[in-house]
């Protein structure tokens, strides 16, 4: 983690960065649509990529539409007509049989498991006990093979009288990632630092270097959507006293991958 | 020391396994593979084409009012992850700047924290669920989509020099001006424990803000 005058700045930045993202908008390059003729007997068309928002406009059987973007499980589409263009969201599921403009058949059906092999970055944010203190652990994750992720993890754990923020390189192997409840084990390199409260110590902080080893299991909630459930053994290697120290952690968060 | 040496042999053997698994896959473990060659042409998935907007990024301005030490303008920024229809991940950040206490201000003179401590800063990692979804009407002829949700994580606040494990949960609105330009408004709450004025008391600071957000 970074010292506090930076994680204050990094704030700010971040605010501004993202005001500078709100000024640029994306146009849409017009050849870049997938134009899909329905097949279904009609379609429900909607304000809004949900089920709550309002049906506006049907499509009929024949039509053609433009697949402009995607929503979660919602896709923008336009259909043109004489009197002018009809834009709104249409339901995954409901554009499955649909045919390309080539005339082969639009898959729309819900990727599997072994599809989510695609996404390469995973972002893991979880919660827990890191031996009686609220630990808190943000990771980046790049999937180098299907069973293979490799994580930049950064935590910090929080007691009454210390705190420690840890960051570590981690491997993460999934030996099964087809099956429902998946087991991993991980290995790690890091370091550890640990700062005492200044209301009832004086203790300097100290830093030091740590490896690491979990193991774990997790589940898909929904697409992209995994729970994870994980067991992590610290062993810091202290420079003063000459000994290392073991740390258990236990840890309950969620992956969104993409 | 005999159970850390064997979870290390365990991942070990972990991480060995994957590396096998991994292998039959590359192997390509069919035996007909080489006597029937599959007449199909593999089709370009096209909709990978379709470009997708799960995130949403935004910066948002409100008042904090931090239990004990009055009232501050606070700002920060969001970045969500759409997950579902319903369902969405969100890191938040934010800051502002404590007050004084009502004994600072009483006692006159007395100071409990430096001008540095009084400085606020917290991030969140969250869950949210959109509730409701529907249209809402300006007037007669205009309607923005809009949706109500709620907020639960964790995180952390950096305040009065120490750092302090922190829950945090609201609820919140965005009307959508476009499919991907969002007005936010939220109101939030954060809690932790702290020790500042004596005895370890838990506090829970509100946050009502405002914010803009953009769908990429």
């Amino acid at each position: 983690m970074l010292p506090r005058a930076c994680r204050k700045s990094a704030a700010g930045l971040l605010s501004i960065v993202v005001f500078g993202l709100l000024l640029s908008f994306t146009v849409y390059a017009d050849s870049d649509f997938v134009a899909l003729t329905v097949t279904a007997p009609y379609l429900d068309v909607r304000t809004g990529p949900g089920r709550g928002y309002p049906i506006t406009h049907a499509i009929e059987r024949g039509e053609v539409l433009d697949v402009l973007k995607r929503r979660t499980d919602w896709y923008k589409v336009r259909a043109s007509y004489s009197i002018g263009e009809k834009e709104g969201w249409i339901q995954r599921e409901a554009l499955s049989g649909s045919l390309y403009a080539d005339g082969s058949l639009a898959d729309f059906s819900l990727p599997g498991r072994a599809d989510l092999s695609d996404d390469r970055w995973i972002i893991t944010g979880s919660g827990g006990d890191f031996e009686g203190a609220d630990s808190l652990a943000i990771a980046l994750g790049y999937r180098v093979t299907p069973n293979l992720t490799l994580e930049l993890l950064g935590g910090r754990a929080v007691g009454s009288f210390s705190a420690s923020e840890y960051g570590y390189v981690r491997a993460n192997s999934q030996p099964f990632p087809e099956w429902r409840v998946s087991p991993f084990f991980v290995l790690g390199a890091g370091l550890v630092r640990t700062s005492f409260n200044t209301q009832l110590t004086q203790i300097d902080d100290e830093s030091d270097s740590a490896m690491l080893v979990g193991l774990g299991i997790q589940t898909f909630i929904s697409r992209s959507f995994v729970a994870r459930l994980e067991y992590n053994q610290h062993l810091v290697l202290q420079n003063d006293p000459n000994v290392n120290e073991g740390i258990d952690e236990w840890r309950f968060g969620f992956s969104v991958s993409f | 020391m005999a159970i850390r040496l064997f979870s290390f042999i365990l991942v070990g053997i972990g991480l060995a396994l994957s590396a096998d698994t991994y292998a039959q896959i590359e192997g390509g473990n069919d035996p007909l593979g080489d006597i029937i060659a599959p007449d199909l042409e593999r089709r370009e998935i096209k909709e990978a084409r379709v470009d997708t907007e799960n995130w949403e990024v935004g910066a948002f301005v409100g008042v904090m009012a931090i239990e004990d030490f009055g009232t501050g303008a606070v700002y920060g920024a969001r970045v969500d992850y759409h997950i579902t229809e319903n369902l969405f991940a969100e890191f938040s950040v934010g800051q502002t700047e404590a007050d004084e206490t009502s004994f600072e201000v009483l006692s006159g003179g007395t100071q409990i924290l430096t001008s540095d401590e009084r400085d606020l800063t917290y991030f969140n990692v969250s869950v949210g669920y959109n509730l409701f979804q529907g249209e809402l009407f300006l007037g007669e002829n205009r309607a923005y989509n809009a949706n109500l949700y709620i907020l639960a994580g964790v995180g952390n606040t950096d305040f009065a020099g120490d750092d302090f494990f922190t829950l945090s949960g609201g609820v919140g609105t965005r009307l959508f001006f476009t499919d991907w330009l969002s007005l936010n408004a939220d109101l939030r709450a954060y809690s932790f424990e702290h020790e500042i004025l004596g005895p370890n008391q838990r506090i829970l600071n509100w946050e009502p803000s405002v914010g803009v957000t953009i769908f990429f």
